[in-house]
């Protein structure tokens, strides 16, 4: 039966505009990787030390404000947090910067971080894809009680204790949202949605105390996770995420930077926590998270947390993900729905 | 739009280009035979939507037959959910034959104990344990989780020594080793079983064991339009015990065609092996994605409704 129906350019307009947004982000990312030498000839440039060198620093890495290389964010959440300010960031209006300038700082961020990740000598000396990125393949796990508290914390019957993976210990929330953490606390042997078996969400699905496996190809990495068998399809293809819709884990989508795979997620709903300690977010929530491999069996994790809604100013985690050596290992399951509903056959006095 | 037209005229001609070549190469007996990966193996990748819709048995004890031209439960909203295009040209032909095709009756080689339990299950469908399981959010298992479902659609990845099949139905997965290694040990018990593969010329043979106890073998989202519940052609209910067995055999029948057939072996259950038949998977337009099926979720206020029993709360009063 012919197919030729379902070519893109035969379909309906939606489809040609996600065509010509590829087109679009491809032009991005060709310009994204100017030479050093044209960097200060970029048409960001002029806009970026007019407007945002005095806080963010001449070479983008930071001064008053918050470090902008490497960027992490699209150019549509930039925009709206420059015309919105975000914590001690004013709002810009359209006269003070153009909203065609604003792309064009975007790239011109872009293009920063891109030099510096080829000048960057990477330590990693473990297997190559053929495509010359780090190869990832394997199963993988982090070897931390994160999962029940991500801050420092003392053992509890059936917790380990921890040094916590939050960067000086300290989550910034907001006043409500710290009244509303201790009240999750409080309540976690029932609130905890992961004890009711829902979706772990982003990065908690991550450090979970079990094994993950990364299943890597040129155009995108499927992560599968062994707790409910979690999947994430993290598209490295350049393409944009789709239009708003609420996932439980999020859309994400990765590029290379050098050999760190940068994996920047959004579309959140506010249902999931960050641990069993009751650390929460909104449906604001935007998750960087860098796979930086040191070794064949080592990859630093780090994973910037935003939420406007719920903190005063991004925060970071870091913890290192041990590569699972045993031979033979294949993910098993763990189908939490399943326990449930045996405690529910058994509180019935069910025949099983 | 220039862009787009621009792009189009290109496609048609590489495809056209690559086509050519490829269909003169051919397989053996005229079979079509499908490109090979970097690394030699045949190329089953990409996304697909489920086949089309079939009766899974010969039915019996009604007169009920699936009506010449009916649709066969792929209703209206399903051919426009995923084919949005206007100008698309109508889905295949509906099929009418059972996809049992052994044995010859069309029939599932039940044990007479085991059809009066499939009876019961059937009957008893607001009590939870016996409840579909699928229904509860639990994995589909196999083969039930390739057959056609207006709500499912999949991927397929494949890297060395790996074929990878991800279901966007309660985001299940299950990799299948290539490399001839044996079965996990018989104590552990996977939902979608222990897959192993191999490659028999340009068919990938899977081996498949290790179940639990907590899913059907076959069974379709929805009974045919029009058919009565006792007609069960929809392979609802047809339970196994932990001694199932399935053998599956994926063939790329054209560029956008996976022919199934797969083979359930089960003595505790059935009289023999029973082996159904049908094209499973179709290949997905250009630009489809998985999303999220977050199914427990969601699923709280849907088994109250149907059993009675509030999941939700069922660990809100543990102290472990």
């Amino acid at each position: 039966m012919p197919r030729w129906w379902r070519l893109p350019c035969l379909k309906s307009r939606d489809v040609v505009t996600v065509t010509m947004m590829r087109v679009l982000l491809a032009a991005c990312l060709v310009c994204a990787v100017v030479p050093a030498a044209d960097a200060q000839d970029h048409a960001g440039a002029d806009p970026y030390q007019r407007v945002c060198q005095l806080c963010h620093g001449s070479d983008g890495r930071g001064d008053l404000g918050p470090s902008l290389v490497p960027l992490g964010f699209d150019a549509d959440y930039v925009l709206a947090v420059v015309r919105e300010g975000y914590s001690q960031m004013p709002p810009i209006s359209r006269r003070e910067l153009s909203d065609d300038e604003v792309r064009q700082v975007v790239a011109y961020l872009e293009s920063l971080a891109s030099e510096t990740a080829g000048a960057a000598a990477s330590s990693y000396d473990g297997p190559r894809t053929a495509e010359g990125q780090p190869d990832l393949n394997g199963i993988w796990q982090v070897l931390s009680p994160a999962a029940w508290d991500i801050r420092a914390h003392n053992a509890e019957d059936g917790v380990p204790a921890g040094l916590g993976v939050v960067e000086g210990n300290d989550i910034p929330y907001q006043e409500w949202a710290a009244t509303r953490q201790q009240e999750n606390y409080a309540n976690r042997m029932t609130a905890d949605p992961v004890r009711k078996c829902y979706l772990p969400g982003v990065p908690r699905t991550t450090y979970m105390p079990f094994p993950f496996r990364i299943l890597q190809t040129p155009d995108h990495v499927v992560m599968t996770y062994e707790f409910a068998h979690v999947v994430r399809i993290i598209y490295t293809d350049g393409s944009p995420h789709p239009l708003p819709n609420d996932f439980w884990m999020g859309d994400s989508r990765g590029h290379w930077d050098g050999d760190t795979l940068v994996v920047d997620t959004t579309h959140f709903n506010d249902q999931t926590w960050f641990d069993a300690a009751g650390n929460f977010h909104s449906d604001a929530l935007h998750v960087v998270e860098r796979y930086t491999p040191t070794s064949a069996y080592h990859i630093d994790y780090e994973v910037v947390i935003e939420d406007p809604n719920v903190f005063t100013r991004p925060w970071t985690m870091r913890m290192p993900l041990y590569r699972r050596m045993e031979e033979g290992l294949q993910l098993l399951d763990y189908d939490c729905v399943d326990f449930i509903l045996q405690s529910l056959t058994r509180q019935e006095g069910g025949a099983r | 739009m220039r862009v787009g037209s621009f792009a189009c005229v290109a496609t048609v001609m590489a495809l056209g280009l690559l086509l050519a070549p490829m269909s003169a190469r051919g397989g053996q007996d005229g079979a079509y035979a499908p490109p090979r990966t970097e690394w030699g193996d045949p190329d089953f990748r990409g996304h697909y939507l489920p086949g089309a819709s079939q009766p899974m048995e010969t039915p019996v004890n009604d007169s009920w037959r699936p009506p010449e031209g009916s649709n066969l439960g792929q209703g209206a909203a399903f051919s426009r959910f995923f084919e949005p295009d206007p100008d698309a040209p109508p889905r295949a032909a509906r099929i009418t034959t059972p996809m049992v095709v052994d044995p010859a009756d069309g029939r599932i080689p039940f044990q007479p104990w085991a059809a009066e339990q499939r009876g019961e299950i059937m009957a008893r469908q607001d009590v939870l344990e016996y409840l579909d399981p699928r229904v509860k959010c639990l994995p589909s298992g196999l083969p039930r989780a390739h057959l056609p479902v207006g709500y499912n659609t999949y991927q397929i990845v494949q890297i060395p020594g790996y074929v990878v099949m991800l279901y966007e139905w309660n985001h299940l997965y299950r990799y299948i080793p290539l490399d001839g290694r044996p079965h996990v040990n018989a104590d552990i018990r996977l939902g979608m079983g222990d897959s192993r593969g191999h490659w028999e010329g340009n068919t990938l043979v899977v081996d498949v064991t290790n179940f639990t106890e907590n899913t059907w073998v076959v069974g379709h989202g929805a009974p045919p339009e029009g058919a009565p519940a006792s007609a069960l052609t929809t392979g609802h209910g047809v339970f196994h015990s932990d001694a199932l067995h399935v053998v599956e055999r994926f063939t790329m029948s054209d560029a956008d065609t996976i022919h199934y057939e797969v083979t359930i072996e089960d003595p505790q259950v059935f009289t023999q092996p029973w082996t159904i038949v049908f094209d499973a998977l179709t290949r997905a337009p250009e630009d489809h994605m998985l999303f999220e099926y977050a199914c427990h979720e969601g699923n709280g206020r849907n088994i109250s409704l149907m059993t009675g029993t509030d999941i939700d709360a069922a660990r809100v009063h543990a102290t472990r």
